[in-house]
């Protein structure tokens, strides 16, 4: 069982990310492709402003992602764990998985109707009063973050509902019988018994976000460039050492926020 | 006596079905009284309104004279400690039972003082820092125990606190709630389905059964003098014999019938009257004298040993009364020295007039 999946896993993802590496260190004068070995697209990466904003960028939309779906996706699950009638249950569970039925593309030009100036969402504002001109909410940061939080929706509210189904019942009531109202409740015995799934969503959110690409580039409209699309860019010049770089630079913030996320875990255990 | 905990003409429905039906009672301030009755009676469900996790339907609940309708569990002078402990995973034993005065707000030094006090009272100084993971069953019983205990309730609610526990261990937790409740001097309220367990421990018992409560009284009016079939048979072990009683008023005086079981016909107390010519008599295995100290009875008659039971200290017989074989199970102490009885062997057996009760036929 265990050495075809080997064999798979050093064919399909160990080799490929060699010879990335191998690109990496390769050198891209006047759009070609030099078998000359430079440290210069790392150099690039680290200290040229155009990249840094671009990781920074990558970085920022992210963690807004993230923690918008966090805040989204907490309550939804808290709701889907209280929710006392099974038919209710099954329909909140429908609406939030339902971001991922759709394709991508789909779900993108549904987000550019609904935010678009002459949408639905800016006709409310304006007809309400809330906004005298139509406010920009789409072809910019916003409508990537609101719609990548949209999709990540299932893979935030189901680890954290499943970390809540586990808490024994009893445990609510013997807070409560001790005299402890709702909130001091919850803020000393679900929230802190619920911190493994808020941990495991936020590794799903925050390395998906990363890695998103078809999202950033229709609802950026060009202005969010993100690091994905700047590899996509990069593949396309054959600028094999910018975009294995890319790569390289998601890779390793992935592992990075992985690694923080279970330390945060081990110690909210601990 | 004052009384903390009354309950008047309280009834619960889940549904259509009454998990509660019409109960009062009232339990006297600084005693220990128990909740007996077997698995699905209603036990929880009162436990449960009393600490306010479920609402009567119907009556009233007071405590220390005052109602508690409408009051939340967590504004209520009373203190629980569930079945399963629910001790909080991620917490210390120190912080589990700092929980409830920190919700207070009472100040640093008086939680660490009274937190000490109560680990120092279960004896469980040197485990302050662990985690409940890291303690066995017994330990967690007493840490649930200490972290109800430090909010200083009036009213100490047990949910079957030592049925996870084995036997042994039991046992030796009886002793020490029974110490800790004289050194507090809190009012328990006691849940079980062990009347062994309700016997040895309790100030007043009342059996439920289906919703109501059949008998209220101390462990010994229990034993000696249960007031329902149900309650006789549920505590210790007791036979259930079918009885023809005899011709209307014939040998009635002051609570007493004469009863015939297959011809073999003897006086009996009266605790429940039936109301045709059959009823139930109820006798204890070990009110039933054999062989010599038998036949110094004023009842008795012949039956053959069908059966043996070994059970170390005593030995349960099961025996057919002759001539008709009605079965009936007799317990005899073991010395360790006399072989017991033969198999087949015919014995004497008898009892005295004032230990077997009457109940109707229903
Ligand atoms: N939340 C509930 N919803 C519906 N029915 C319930 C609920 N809680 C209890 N019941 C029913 O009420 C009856 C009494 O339950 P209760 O838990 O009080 O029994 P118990 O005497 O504590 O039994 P056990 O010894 O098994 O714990 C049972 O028939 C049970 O099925
Ligand atoms: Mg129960």
């Amino acid at each position: 069982m265990l050495a075809p999946s080997l064999a798979l896993m050093l064919y399909a993802f160990v080799l490929p990310m060699l010879t990335f590496f191998e690109y990496s260190f390769y050198t891209f004068r006047r759009g070609k492709l030099l078998d000359e070995f430079s440290l210069t697209t790392y150099r690039r990466f680290l200290f040229d402003a155009y990249y840094q904003t671009i990781v920074l960028d990558t970085l920022w939309m992210a963690t807004l992602t993230t923690l918008l779906a966090l805040a989204i996706g907490y309550p939804l699950a808290f709701a889907l764990w209280r929710l006392e009638r099974p038919w209710m249950k099954r329909w909140l569970s429908l609406i939030i998985f339902s971001p991922i039925i759709v394709s991508v593309v789909v779900r993108s030009y549904g987000w550019i109707v609904l935010l678009a100036d002459q949408g639905p969402v800016n006709w409310i504002l304006k007809t309400s009063g809330l906004a005298a001109e139509p406010v920009t909410l789409v072809f910019n940061l916003v409508g990537v973050v609101l719609s990548l939080a949209h999709v990540f929706l299932p893979f935030v509210v189901f680890p954290i509902y499943s970390s809540m189904s586990r808490i024994d019942p009893a445990l609510r009531e013997a807070a409560m019988d001790l005299g402890a109202g709702w909130l001091r409740t919850f803020r000393s015995i679900t929230l802190p018994l619920t911190l493994p799934g808020v941990v495991a969503a936020v590794q799903i959110a925050f390395t998906l976000a990363l890695g998103a690409f078809v999202t950033p580039a229709m609802l950026g409209g060009g202005r969010v460039l993100v690091l994905p699309l700047q590899v996509y860019n990069a593949t396309a010049e054959i600028n094999w050492p910018v975009a294995a770089v890319g790569g390289l630079v998601l890779l390793v913030i992935a592992i990075i926020v992985v690694a923080l996320c279970n330390r945060l875990l081990k110690y909210s255990e601990a | 006596m004052t009384s903390d905990v009354e309950f008047r003409n309280v009834s619960k429905f889940f549904g259509t079905h009454a998990a509660v039906d019409n109960i009062s009672f009232s339990v006297p301030a600084g005693s220990f009284f128990s909740l007996l009755g077997p698995s699905g009676c209603g036990k929880s469900t009162t436990l449960r309104m009393t600490s306010g996790f479920e609402f009567p339907d119907r009556g009233d609940i007071l405590i220390a004279g005052e109602n508690m309708a409408g009051i939340a569990a967590y504004r209520r002078p009373t203190n629980m400690v569930f079945q399963r402990w629910a001790l909080f995973p991620h917490m210390t034993v120190f912080d589990n039972i700092a929980f409830g005065l920190s919700v207070e707000r009472q100040p640093r030094d008086i939680i660490r003082r009274r937190v000490g006090e109560a680990l120092e009272l279960v004896g469980l100084t040197q485990f302050a820092s662990r985690k409940p993971r890291q303690l066995s069953g017994g330990q967690m019983q007493r840490v649930a125990l200490a972290r109800a205990l430090v909010k200083r309730p009036k009213v100490l609610l047990l949910d079957e606190p030592l049925g996870a526990l084995d036997l042994k261990l039991r046992m030796q937790m009886q002793l020490e709630l029974k110490r800790i409740q004289r050194e507090v001097g809190t009012t328990f309220i006691y849940v079980t389905h062990d009347q062994g367990e309700a016997l040895t421990m309790s100030d007043q018992i009342a059996v439920m059964n289906n919703g109501r409560i059949d008998q209220l009284g101390s462990p010994q009016e229990i034993y000696d003098h249960p007031a329902t079939r149900f309650v006789a048979g549920f505590i210790g072990n007791a036979n259930l014999l079918p009885v023809q009683l005899a011709a209307e008023g014939a040998g009635r005086s002051a609570g007493m019938a004469t009863v015939s079981m297959g011809g073999f016909t003897f006086p009996t107390q009266i605790a429940q009257e039936p109301t045709g010519d059959k009823g139930w008599i109820v006798i204890r295995y070990e009110r039933i004298r054999v062989g010599d100290a038998a036949r110094a009875m004023p009842i008795r008659t012949q039956a053959r040993v069908r059966d043996a039971i070994f059970a170390g200290s005593t030995v349960h017989y099961v025996m057919a009364i002759e001539p008709a074989g009605t079965e009936i199970t007799v317990e005899t102490g073991h010395d360790g020295l006399s072989s017991p009885l033969m198999q087949g062997s015919l014995v004497d057996i008898g009892w005295e007039p004032g230990v077997t009760r009457l109940f109707g036929d229903v």
